[in-house]
């Protein structure tokens, strides 16, 4: 009995040291891999040049395709004494990624500007005191009350962001030129109209633009006719049809 | 007699036997003055009255069947827990009732035991011995139709159940769930027959042609039929009827183009499987694989990009590293194999010694847990949460593991239910062997499928060990090969670069309006993985001092 429990011993002691010598022997196995530095010094000497891209698909095609976007804008500059706001709608025609032409509309909307209403209150308080022969000036104000654009959108700048781990928006940076007519309070004007937007495509039929342009047009005072320069900054949600 | 004209008869019958039955217990009380139970029937809601209707039709059916042979007390008694569908006191009656009367050795009886076994939850004992009946046709229909009905399609006893199909079976229980039994059970390398057989008894674009399909394309391809294993997947990419995801069928189809030679078309299909299904990663690595096979190492470098991104330890096997460094080595990248030599015992050892303790006893908390989750929900690799790094990289969708969970889940309630009725036999009619034997048969067998459950586990961590230890010596082997080639490097690099050894990459997005970044740092987006692309410029040349 005595021996039949000492081989019993004897061949469970085997097999358990045999398993430990396994696990020893992937572990070592494992540790001798790559462990050799002055390879790695060596392989440094041939280089492959590689490199590396991420090439991925657009998430929303631009190829002949149409988008509406409704448009709200504030101009800078012009007048000085009246400050314009804008609603409006774009329609676009992307015909490739790169390029788009679309047309654009706006009714503004004006009001004095601080300036504008101490004025307007001077030569009010001015009427008030005399108002047979009133002696305050009133400026000569002139401004839009509406717009229509032809524009061209080139869009050489693409990249993509991270909101906030949630979703990846790929956008597009682009340059936009156009003219049109701009429909002032003294008649119908020509204009120019060039900037830069930045476009989100938000979703395969959702976008959103921001841009900064430049306008130029000119406007009929009783002095004559003054050029003006005026800087507009519009934001549109676009929907992709 | 057909299966629809037996129903027809049974729902004829029923309605018959409705109309004349005039819920004879009540009756009798309502003789003798007691009107209690009446009142508590017309509360009862339509289905319970339904059910209630049945049972009494149940009971009467049995009466007719029976005759006047036997006790009779003993038999009312058991149909008065029919009607009020006492199933398991009804099961406890059964041998009082009918012991040693002609009708125990019918049919019909050993259908009504199976029947009342089921209803009491002894489900898989139930249907096995329902099985056991050699000449189904002799059953009463009515009896079978009540078996239809509290064992569905979709109820797991069916998958757990040993049944012994005949085509009498098939033509009371309908093709589909013979082929579900049948190809549930199956070995692919020896039942090619078997499958042709049933995809011709199964009708076209139905389910269960769909899912014969299915196994005969496995077991064309594991007995060296490729061609034919091709016909079958393409049909059923085409089906409307799919027993698998397509991503599984183009994976499919993927693997029996690369056995083939079709590489062109194997990555094609790859491509095919989408990112958030669960064969993505699987589609990937054979990517890769077709790549090198193509002479494209830099293409394969590009996908394995993807596949050894740190997002996807624990869910990439060691072939994934293994298909890189080679894909580097065949470049000259050796600053890169060095790399992914170095990093490879970082990713797998502990991983390795784990999985190997796990696969010499897998019983723990943790894989409980897991077992217990593939049983109930489609589950996903991050579900399993941080532990699941020390867990077999394919248990959360191992249909085998999922099959044996189900069966271990369905026996163990059921031991527990003969347990009880065990005891309640103690109770309620003495010591009935039948009940100590059913208990004892189904501990046993719940214990066996605990077993066989655990042993999965145990046999899916062996084979990624056996598939890791594999991978380790073929890396040693690139290693050898790195020394080799590296000792070499003065006489195999060439002084200039040809036009014609520079590799351009064609991985990532086909489209024409692409997106493409430089990669210049660690960080990985979600999005651009699997749209990685690798030039090599200058393989296998000298760096100019």
């Amino acid at each position: 009995m005595k021996s039949s429990q000492f081989l019993f011993t004897i061949a469970v002691s085997f097999i358990l040291s045999s398993v430990g010598m396994a696990a020893e022997n992937i572990e070592s196995d494992f540790d001798s891999l790559g462990g050799n530095a002055v390879l790695l010094e060596k392989a440094k000497a041939l280089n492959p040049e590689m490199e590396t891209s991420v090439v991925q698909s657009r998430e929303v095609n631009r190829r002949n395709r149409f988008e509406l976007a409704p448009e709200f804008s504030g101009s800078f500059g012009g007048d000085t004494y009246v400050k314009t706001q804008g609603l409006g709608i774009s329609a676009y025609y992307h015909i490739t990624p790169r390029w788009s032409v679309g047309v654009k509309y706006k009714t503004a909307y004006n009001k004095l500007t601080a300036e504008g209403e101490a004025m307007a209150e001077k030569a009010y308080q001015d009427y008030i005191k005399n108002p047979k022969s009133p002696e305050a000036n009133m400026a000569d104000l002139n401004y839009p009350l509406s717009e229509t654009m032809a524009v061209v959108n080139w869009y050489p700048i693409y990249g993509k962001i991270n909101l906030l781990d949630a979703k990846v928006v790929q956008f597009d940076t682009y340059l936009l030129a156009g003219s049109g007519q701009v429909q002032l309070k003294s008649g119908s004007t020509n204009s120019v109209i060039a900037g830069v937007g930045i476009g989100f495509w938000l979703t395969p039929k959702i976008s959103t633009r921001f841009e900064m342009l430049y306008q130029s047009y000119t406007a009929r005072y009783y002095s004559g006719d003054k050029k003006l320069d005026l800087a507009v900054a519009g934001a549109q949600m676009g929907w992709l049809l | 007699m057909s299966l629809i004209s037996r129903l027809l008869l049974s729902g004829l019958f029923a309605v018959c036997l409705n109309s004349q039955l005039a819920w004879a217990e009540e009756d009798l009380e309502g003789l003798l003055g007691g009107t209690e139970q009446k009142a508590k029937t017309e509360k009862l809601s339509p289905e319970e009255v339904l059910k209630r209707k049945n049972n009494v039709l149940l009971a009467e059916t049995v009466k007719t069947l029976v005759g006047n042979s036997g006790s009779r007390t003993e038999q009312n008694v058991f149909y008065r827990y029919v009607e009020s569908g006492d199933w398991d006191k009804a099961l406890l009656q059964y041998s009082a009732a009918f012991g040693a009367t002609p009708f125990e050795r019918s049919e019909n009886a050993r259908a009504l035991q199976s029947l009342l076994m089921v209803k009491s939850g002894l489900s898989v004992l139930g249907m096995e011995q329902l099985f056991s009946i050699r000449d189904p046709k002799k059953i009463h229909f009515f009896i079978l139709s009540q078996i239809k009905e509290v064992a569905p399609e979709k109820h797991p006893v069916w998958k757990v159940a040993t049944l012994g199909w005949t085509e009498a079976w098939s033509e009371i229980f309908g093709m589909g769930l013979e082929v579900r039994s049948k190809t549930g059970q199956i070995s692919y390398k020896k039942s090619l027959e078997l499958l042709k057989d049933l995809e011709k008894r199964t009708t076209a674009d139905s389910a269960e042609r769909g899912l014969v399909e299915w196994h005969l394309a496995l077991a064309y391809s594991l007995n060296e039929k490729p061609t034919e294993a091709a016909k079958v997947i393409s049909g059923l990419l085409k089906a409307k009827q799919s027993p698998v995801s397509e991503d599984l069928l183009n994976l499919t189809a993927a693997r029996l183009l690369y056995q083939n030679g079709y590489f062109d078309a194997a990555i094609r299909y790859n491509q095919k499987v989408s990112k958030a299904g669960d064969y993505w990663l699987e589609a990937q690595e054979e990517m890769a694989w077709a790549f090198i096979r193509k002479g494209e190492p830099q293409n394969a470098l590009a996908v394995t990009k993807t596949l050894t991104q740190p997002v996807f330890k624990g869910q990439v096997g060691a072939e994934s590293h293994f298909v890189q460094a080679l894909a580097q080595l065949k470049v000259c990248d050796y600053p890169g194999v060095v790399k992914s030599l170095k990093l490879f015992p970082e990713l797998f050892k502990e991983r390795t010694v784990s999985l190997k303790k796990l696969s010499q006893e897998a019983s723990n908390p943790l894989v409980a847990k897991v077992v217990t989750d593939v049983r109930d929900k489609k589950i996903k690799w991050e579900d399993l949460g941080k532990d699941a790094f020390g867990l077999p990289r394919w248990i959360h969708r191992d249909q085998k593991l999922r099959d044996f969970s189900v069966a271990q889940g369905v026996l163990e309630s059921e031991s527990q239910v003969a347990e009880l009725l065990y005891s309640k036999s103690l109770a309620q009619t003495g010591l009935q062997a039948t009940f100590e034997k059913y208990k004892s048969t189904l501990l046993t067998r719940a214990q066996t499928a605990r077993t066989a459950t655990f042993g999965r586990v145990e046999e899916l961590a062996k084979t990624e060990v056996q598939e890791t230890e594999k991978i380790l010596a073929k890396m040693h082997i690139i290693e050898a090969e790195l020394i080799q080639q590296v000792s070499m490097a003065e006489k195999l690099t060439k002084a200039e670069v040809k036009k014609e050894d520079i590799k351009t990459g064609t991985t990532g997005s086909s489209n024409k309006d692409v997106l493409k970044f430089k990669v210049t740092s660690d960080e990985v987006w979600f999005d651009e993985l699997s749209n990685f692309q690798v030039t090599v410029k200058k393989a296998c040349q000298k760096k100019k001092e």
